[in-house]
């Protein structure tokens, strides 16, 4: 099997590349009605598939009468040698993104494997991990949605479409769809978070954090959690993750911090959290004025930081809001935009925005209510039922909720027990093969009974040569111009929270 | 312009009727499955902890026999038939599936040594104490003083039977080997290596001329019944105890010794047994392979019986009860779902072969959640945990106790051996690979 697209012909044999000439020519010949533009293309990336079904479709529309196999078989052949050789033998291919995006890693390296029969065992394990990669390629020509767009004509443009909106009045508390319920909690609400199922959700209400069910009863309450700002639930953890006012009226991240995801502010810094840490795990200065919003793209590679409401659809469309205008971006991650995808103005000055999973829907909500935008290629046309299904029954959801709590990633290892750290950075890392380091391996040896280890320094030696000059002075520069932009914290003195022990605390601090 | 949105039809993902399945739509976009190594390890730990909580391998006992059980025999062709021979010279044939007693006979004066059944299934084989071999009818009678269908007086002590898997042949073994043809009543060959006793005699189920005995001197001899003399011969350090041949590998047999081990050879060079399987405290009495060769099931003196994997040294499981005794014969089902045990308390058990396994007809989902769970437990074997809980198995006390001392007395062992060749000139004191220990030497 070889994959292969446009991009990389030239690792394909030359008989396969006149090949793959002759496939698109056959297709272009044949382009398929009532497909989207992007279709189109994919189609020509894939080459003979078109062609092949085709063929296909052709071959078996005819009803056989089998009544003897070797009969059927000589009129098979016969009509094998009719047709001539077969133009596409072998399988279909497959284009290379379809199949990158099912593949896992770049596979087992069997240089390394000392016997010869662990390498066969090693290539035919790296082979099956091949195949269910490529099986699982297929499948994708099962899926029976497909995502929504918008297509502009000749001289058109997108972004002077405005995109249709489904005005729905709230006061405090609804959903997109339908009004599940209404109630005033007497007090402002900061953040509102769905927890794993939609049966139950948490409110930052001005003092705690409450938790209702969907009926509006209020199941538990907070007190833990106070004067928290903005929430965020994470489903496979089941944690929440919740930031609050200090104090010191600088905003900050406490308490359950959240994985893979990245989170904001106090003077234009975002910072990166994970359950298992106090402090974040990485920082950085994004803008020179404070960052009110931060958004992660579905595939948890890509952020977005903003000094407005930011919010990243399931496909990769980024909606922006500043006042009253909502713009939707396409492909704003890859490269520079210069213009937005859609652009929506609303009377109010919006105030959020989410979008619905597996729907092409923006929920926008204002000053004056809330309302939903339909904006067309947002939504995942394809939805797993395993993991979340939108048309799930009671039955369904009350089994989900077990799976779900049964898989819950722990982030406290229970105590005396040896578990692999189960948050980190990577989270395929868990199931890679666990390579000892010679200094492991050395360990391992010392505690063997009378084997002499022979004594290494496995210390790092120094880089010869010198880094370079120009590079580092940059560098430098660069910091020296960043610190000059950020005015130094002031600090305030503690004294400013009353506490009866304070008088005990030494003077001079 | 052309616009297009998102909308479905319920129709396409809501069930029919109340009675069909729910619809599950799949998509394995990666992205959609976020944490995929986490969450199967998650999946891997639980199952591995499930697999431990449903371990109940214990089905039940056939209780009966007045004496001791010495042997038992499964039918070639039907699953639910099985004989047993005690140490008082009855004969019961057992109905695994109602768990009765289906007929019994005193078939000897004194100890049933051996059983064996023809291959068609008709008609079965027992040797005894008293010199005699006798051939029974299958299920021919209900009472106590019924006679066999033929009866043949050796001259030589009998310790032990096997059949030819086809032919009408048969050997027997205890001071000589013999030879027998199903219709006379004297031995076709006899085969003497020695002048020991010889006390299990099997024959090869694929290359089926071939057979092996195990000596009282310490060796397994190897015969062809096309040749005139004995083949070939191994000494090991101890007795060993039980011979069983791989029934899908036709060139490997495993023994069971006397020194707590099995070791497992192959015919083509005996100078270095393939595997140690080491894990019993106490003698190896008797083992069985299983009808997929790729493991075996042993029973020994310590009280409990363990299951092997061909290639692993240590143990995949190990079974006991507070009431079973020291084990004498153990059985592998031909379907490969059961093992069998006879013990001298007079019981024979009944256990599963995998202890976790669910009986009974699985439907397809089940079967493919078996499946992924398997595969999971497979993938993430080596993590501690997972290993940790796979691995762990509650012991008696005596064979804790019995484990920790053996391992005390190999440490010394490796101590000492280490001191030796400290202190030797360098070489005088080779390294000797385990495996190798255990041969004496090899004769043809």
């Amino acid at each position: 099997m070889r994959y292969f697209d446009k991009e990389t012909k030239a690792n394909v044999k030359p008989s396969l590349k006149r090949k793959l000439k002759r496939q698109a020519r056959d297709i272009k010949k044949f382009p398929s009605e009532g497909k989207s533009q992007e279709e189109k293309e994919e189609v020509y990336v894939i080459g003979g598939k078109e062609t092949l079904r085709k063929r296909y479709k052709f071959k078996t529309r005819g009803k056989f009468k089998v009544t003897n196999m070797d009969d059927f078989k000589d009129k098979e052949a016969e009509e094998e040698e009719s047709k001539g050789p077969d133009p596409f033998p072998g399988p279909a291919p497959i284009p290379i993104k379809k199949f990158q995006r099912h593949n896992r890693g770049e596979g087992i390296r069997v240089r390394g494997v000392k016997t010869k029969l662990w390498k066969k065992k090693w290539h035919l394990k790296d082979q099956q991990m091949k195949w269910t990669a490529e099986q699982a390629a297929r499948t994708e020509i099962l899926l029976t949605e497909s995502a929504g767009f918008l297509q502009p004509g000749k001289g058109e443009d997108t972004s002077l479409y405005n995109p249709p909106s489904v005005p729905v009045q709230r006061r405090y508390l609804t959903v997109t769809k339908r009004l599940l319920n209404e109630m005033n909690v007497m007090e402002s609400v900061h953040d509102v978070q769905w927890f794993h199922n939609e049966n139950m959700y948490a409110v930052a209400q001005k003092e705690w954090v409450y938790v209702y069910d969907s009926k509006g009863v209020e199941l538990h309450c907070l007190k833990a959690l106070d004067r928290v700002l903005r929430m965020e639930f994470l489903p496979y953890h089941f944690l929440l993750a919740a930031s609050i006012l200090a104090p010191m009226n600088s905003t900050d991240l406490h308490s359950y911090p959240f994985y893979h995801r990245v989170k904001l502010r106090a003077r234009g810094t975002m910072s990166m959290w994970t359950p298992n840490v106090k402090e974040p795990v990485a920082k950085m200065l994004c803008h020179l004025t404070a960052v009110k919003a931060v958004a992660v793209d579905p595939k948890g590679m890509l952020g977005g930081t903003g000094a407005s409401e930011l919010q990243f659809s399931q496909r990769g469309l980024l909606a922006a809001s500043l006042g009253n205008v909502v713009e939707i971006y396409k492909d704003s991650c890859r490269r520079t935009v210069r213009k937005p995808y859609l652009c929506h103005r609303h009377k109010h000055v919006v105030t959020g925005l989410e979008f619905c999973p597996y729907e092409d829907v923006l929920g926008v909500g204002h000053s004056q209510g809330f309302m939903s935008l339909l904006i067309p290629g947002a939504g995942e046309p394809n939805f797993d039922a395993l993991e979340s299904n939108p048309f799930q029954s009671k039955a369904q959801r009350r089994e989900a909720e077990v799976k779900a709590l049964l898989e819950k990633i722990l982030t406290q290892q229970p105590v005396n027990v040896i578990q692999p750290d189960l948050i980190t950075l990577d989270p395929g890392e868990l199931g890679e093969v666990d390579t000892p380091t010679l200094g492991e391996k050395m360990d391992a040896k010392k505690k063997l009974l009378y084997v002499k280890v022979p004594e290494m320094n496995l210390t790092h030696r120094k880089r010869k040569g010198k880094v370079g000059k120009v590079r580092e002075e940059v560098r430098q520069r660069l910091i020296k111009e960043k610190r000059q932009a950020v005015p130094e914290e002031k600090k305030e003195p503690e004294e400013t929270i009353f506490h009866p022990l304070n008088r005990f605390r030494p003077k001079s601090s | 312009m052309k616009v297009k949105v998102l909308t479905r039809n319920p129709d396409n993902y809501l069930r029919e009727t109340k009675k069909d399945i729910f619809k599950v739509e799949r998509n394995y976009d990666s992205y959609l499955h976020p944490f995929e190594a986490p969450r199967e390890y998650t999946r891997a730990l639980n199952s591995a902890k499930l697999d431990r909580v449903f371990a109940k391998p214990f089905l039940g006992s056939l209780d009966g026999h007045t004496d001791g059980v010495a042997c038992l025999a499964k039918h070639p062709k039907t699953l639910s038939h099985i004989y047993s021979g005690s140490m008082d010279g009855e004969i019961r044939g057992w109905n695994l599936s109602e768990r009765k007693c289906a007929m019994k006979v005193q078939a000897h004066k004194g100890y049933v040594r051996g059983l064996c059944f023809t291959p068609d299934g008709q008609n079965f084989l027992s040797v005894g104490d008293d010199k005699t071999i006798n051939r029974w009818k299958c299920f021919h009678a209900d009472s106590e003083d019924s006679v066999p269908t033929q009866s043949i007086l050796s001259k030589s002590i009998l310790m032990s039977i096997a059949h030819h898997r086809t032919d009408p042949m048969f050997a027997t073994c205890g001071e000589v080997c013999q030879i027998w043809e199903e219709t006379r009543s004297e031995p076709l060959k006899s085969f003497q290596w020695g002048v020991d006793s010889q006390h299990c005699v099997r024959f090869n189920p694929v290359e089926n001329h071939l057979l092996a005995s195990c000596a009282s001197d310490r060796s397994i001899i190897l015969y062809d019944t096309r040749g005139a003399s004995p083949l070939r011969r191994v000494i090991l350090q101890l007795k060993s105890n039980s011979i069983a041949w791989n029934p899908m590998e036709a060139f490997i047999f495993t023994v069971a010794n006397e020194d707590y081990n099995l070791y497992t050879f192959d015919m083509r060079n005996l100078s270095r047994p393939l595997n140690v399987h080491m894990d019993h405290v106490s003698a190896v009495i008797d083992l069985d392979f299983a009808p997929t060769g790729k493991e075996f099931v042993s029973g020994s003196y310590d009280k409990t019986i363990r299951i092997f994997p061909i290639e692993k040294g240590r143990s995949r499981d190990v079974y006991h009860t507070k009431r079973m005794q020291r084990l004498t014969c153990v059985s592998w089902s031909l379907d490969n779902k059961y093992i069998l045990c006879g013990s001298d308390e007079m019981n024979i058990r009944l256990w599963k072969a995998r202890a976790s396994e669910k009986l009974g007809l699985l439907s397809g989902r089940e079967k493919n959640a078996l499946n992924y769970e398997a595969r999971l437990k497979e993938k993430f074997g080596s993590h501690p945990q997972v290993k940790r809980i796979l691995r762990h198995r509650h012991v008696p006390k005596h064979i804790y106790n019995g484990q920790q001392e053996l391992q005390i007395i190999k440490q010394s062992r490796k101590r000492r051996e280490a001191n030796r060749r400290a202190h030797s000139k360098p070489g005088s004191v080779p390294h000797v690979p385990e495996k190798a220990k255990a041969v004496l030497s090899e004769q043809s």
